[in-house]
């Protein structure tokens, strides 16, 4: 144990201690601040210091494995009276204390702003993605060190820090690694989490075990031969497993009930003062229109069967309509209700029949201003000029006419419009 | 000298690693690798070609790393010109394989784009190297990469901020300012070396200090006076002053 803490006071990767917890902090912050009161979104956010850490992890390790070399230290070393792979291990775990140190602040501090801001449910998914991003820089401070042992000491910092960053990008998507996001409506097994942790800390006491080119040469081959094959065995672990999954709706999601019943994932319950303004503004039409009975959040009606994270299959039937607050958009928010309006207006009417003047996508312009508040909208479109135009048009008329105007305008072309283009009117 | 030098500094090494660069670019230039990054969707891509030039352009600044540094910083003008003719010519040499795998395996176009973003890392990796010590000259590099990729994407989707020096198109004047402005102030931090350093201040410290020589009818000023002029005389070791770097 005092062996630990003298190389816990000497080793290198203290001096990056501090800037390391810097850029975590910025990376945290310097996105988005929506993650604040959504535990699985803020473990999320906190997990993707982790990718940007584990580059210099690789790096700091390399150089730390092999400054015995550099300091021509290697007899003396191999002829130690402690086991080396007892020596070997406390410098790797002196190593990596001060290289996970700076992503558990991180993690810490989103953790505590996120618990000051009402302790909302779902923490367990929080510390899923957490310890995921723990797995990223275990793994990489044990690539790091492999490289360094592998390697001349000059080069193997960098050759480190960019071969991880290789196999971050080459493991990418397929392997996991790392996430961006964390919606309510993905699930974190922590199961394989943790058995990916287990192996990612074999492979750290593997490479520990090589130990220095000075002894048996025979001996030191041998040693490398099982690290590498640990390595394959852990990149195969990540290729063969998932941690994130799609999540089934919830049994019992969090309803708010108003001009609509409006319902969310339990995690999103930050969300509701934003669902209370949009149901007040619903409230607040100027004219009486027929409104949906139930909207339920994204991926909360069950509409979709998921095959994988991002491709899903529509199931035949009725679903409630979704809307998707992305990131807290309130124009998100405003546009999905705005659609399952429509679509109640124009049930009974075939949507495919054509209509030049885009009449209906004017009336959920309109209506889409109207529930976000006005302003701006906080989204770019590339879609055809004609919706555009119709859309602009709802947009001037929501911002610009009297609300008796605008109660006639909406009433005139919703009933133009059954009439010209619904069979059913 | 020459070998010596490089033996010294594991060269085999150095130039298998500029080599395996090149053909990572050569081969797989164009792999998009996924990264996190600040934009509405939290993640953006970055090609292979975009991505390795940064240890194309740290790995020749290893080659001002030595474990007897303090050493070879009084060695004579000989040394210091090869030191510098070294770095050149490995930066040369890295340039050289990184560009041509570019323009073979990805496209001639993009060759522009890597040179700019050579010469600023190179700069970084410098004025890293001279800051944080010459074995850590990846370290800024490293740090500003992550600074681009998580930052540089601007707010329109597929689009780049300025001062994304390794996306930005070719004729891109600010990029290019900026990348001509990191190599200027790294060859800087380059030359400016702790005992140059030391003797800019120094010469400045004494130009303050001589107003306060006032004449007196003591004699411990003129013995000042004296000694300060025979210092200037015989301390200045001129020889030595070019010689160091």
């Amino acid at each position: 144990m005092s062996a630990l803490w003298l190389h816990l006071r000497a080793s290198t990767a203290r001096w990056g201690f501090l800037p390391l917890t810097a850029l975590g902090v910025a990376v945290l912050f310097g996105r988005s601040r929506f993650w604040i009161g959504i535990w699985p979104e803020t473990g999320a956010a906190a997990q993707v210091s982790a990718f940007f850490l584990g580059i210099f992890a690789a790096g700091f390790a390399a150089w730390i494995a092999a400054t015995v070399e550099v300091r021509g230290l290697h007899e003396q070393a191999a002829a130690a009276a402690i086991r080396p792979l007892t020596i070997e291990l406390t410098r790797f775990t002196a190593t990596l204390a001060w290289l996970l140190a700076p992503y558990l602040v991180v993690a810490a501090i989103a953790f505590v702003i996120t618990a000051r801001a009402g302790l909302p449910p779902g923490v367990g998914a929080f510390l899923g993605y957490v310890v995921l991003g723990a797995v990223t820089v275990v793994f990489a401070t044990a690539w790091g060190w492999l490289a360094g042992r592998l390697l001349a000491p000059l080069i193997a910092a960098v050759c480190a820090a960019l071969s991880w960053f290789v196999v971050l990008s080459v493991l990418g998507d397929a392997g996991q690694l790392t996430v961006v996001s964390g919606p309510p409506w993905h699930e974190v097994r922590t199961g394989t989490i943790g058995l990916r942790l287990a192996a990612v800390v074999a492979l750290a006491v593997a490479v520990s075990a090589i130990g220095w080119r000075a002894g048996r040469r025979a001996a030191f081959h041998r040693r490398i031969g099982a690290a590498v094959a640990a390595l394959v065995g852990v990149i195969a672990l990540h290729l063969a497993t998932t941690v994130v999954t799609h999540r089934p709706p919830v049994a019992k999601p969090l309803c708010v009930h108003g001009a609509i019943e409006y319902c969310l994932w339990p995690e999103h319950a930050k969300y509701v003062p934003l669902i209370q303004a949009l149901d007040r503004r619903v409230a607040a039409l100027p004219l009486p229109l027929p409104l949906p009975e139930r909207v339920v959040d994204y991926s909360l009606s069950g509409s979709q069967r998921w095959i994988d994270l991002y491709s899903s299959v529509e199931l035949p039937g009725t679903f409630d309509p979704e809307f998707d607050i992305s990131e807290g958009s309130r124009w998100g928010l405003a546009r999905g209700v705005a659609a399952a309006i429509v679509k109640t207006v124009a049930a009974g009417c075939d949507p495919t029949k054509p209509d030049p003047a885009h009449r209906w996508d004017q009336l959920f312009a309109w209506l889409e201003w109207r529930l976000a508040g006005g302003g701006k909208p906080d989204y770019r479109t590339d879609a055809p000029q004609g919706l555009q135009t119709a859309w602009a048009t709802g947009h001037r008329i929501a911002a610009e006419q009297s609300e008796h105007q605008q109660a006639a305008w909406a009433a005139t072309l919703i009933a133009e419009t059954k009439r010209r283009h619904c069979r059913a009117a | 000298m020459v070998h010596t030098y490089l033996q010294a500094r594991r060269w085999p090494w150095l130039a298998a690693a500029m080599l395996a660069i090149a053909v990572v670019v050569g081969c797989w230039g164009w792999f998009e690798a996924p990264t996190p990054a600040a934009t509405t969707s939290g993640g953006a891509t970055v090609q292979f070609w975009r991505l390795l030039t940064v240890g194309s352009a740290s790995l020749p600044v290893l080659t001002l790393a030595s474990s007897m540094e303090a050493l070879e910083a009084a060695a004579g003008p000989p040394y210091h010109r090869l030191r510098n003719l070294v770095l050149a010519a490995a930066f040369a040499l890295s340039s050289g394989c990184v560009i041509t795998a570019a323009a073979v395996g990805v496209d001639p176009a993009v060759t522009p784009l890597i040179g700019r973003a050579l010469l600023a890392w190179f700069g970084l990796a410098l004025i890293s190297g001279r800051l944080l010590g010459w074995t850590y000259a990846w370290i800024l590099p490293c740090a500003a990469l992550c600074a681009l990729l998580y930052w540089g994407h601007s707010a329109n989707a597929g689009d780049y901020r300025w001062w994304e020096f390794t996306a930005q198109p070719a004729g891109h004047l600010p990029s290019w300012l900026l990348a001509s402005g990191l190599l200027a102030a790294g060859i800087t931090a380059y030359t400016l070396s702790p005992w140059r350093v030391r003797s800019l201040t120094r010469t400045r410290t004494a130009e303050a200090e001589q107003p306060r020589v006032e004449p007196s009818h003591t004699g411990a000023p003129a013995d000042r006076r004296r000694f300060t002029a025979f210092r200037r005389r015989h301390w200045k070791r001129p020889r030595c002053s070019k010689a160091r770097d």
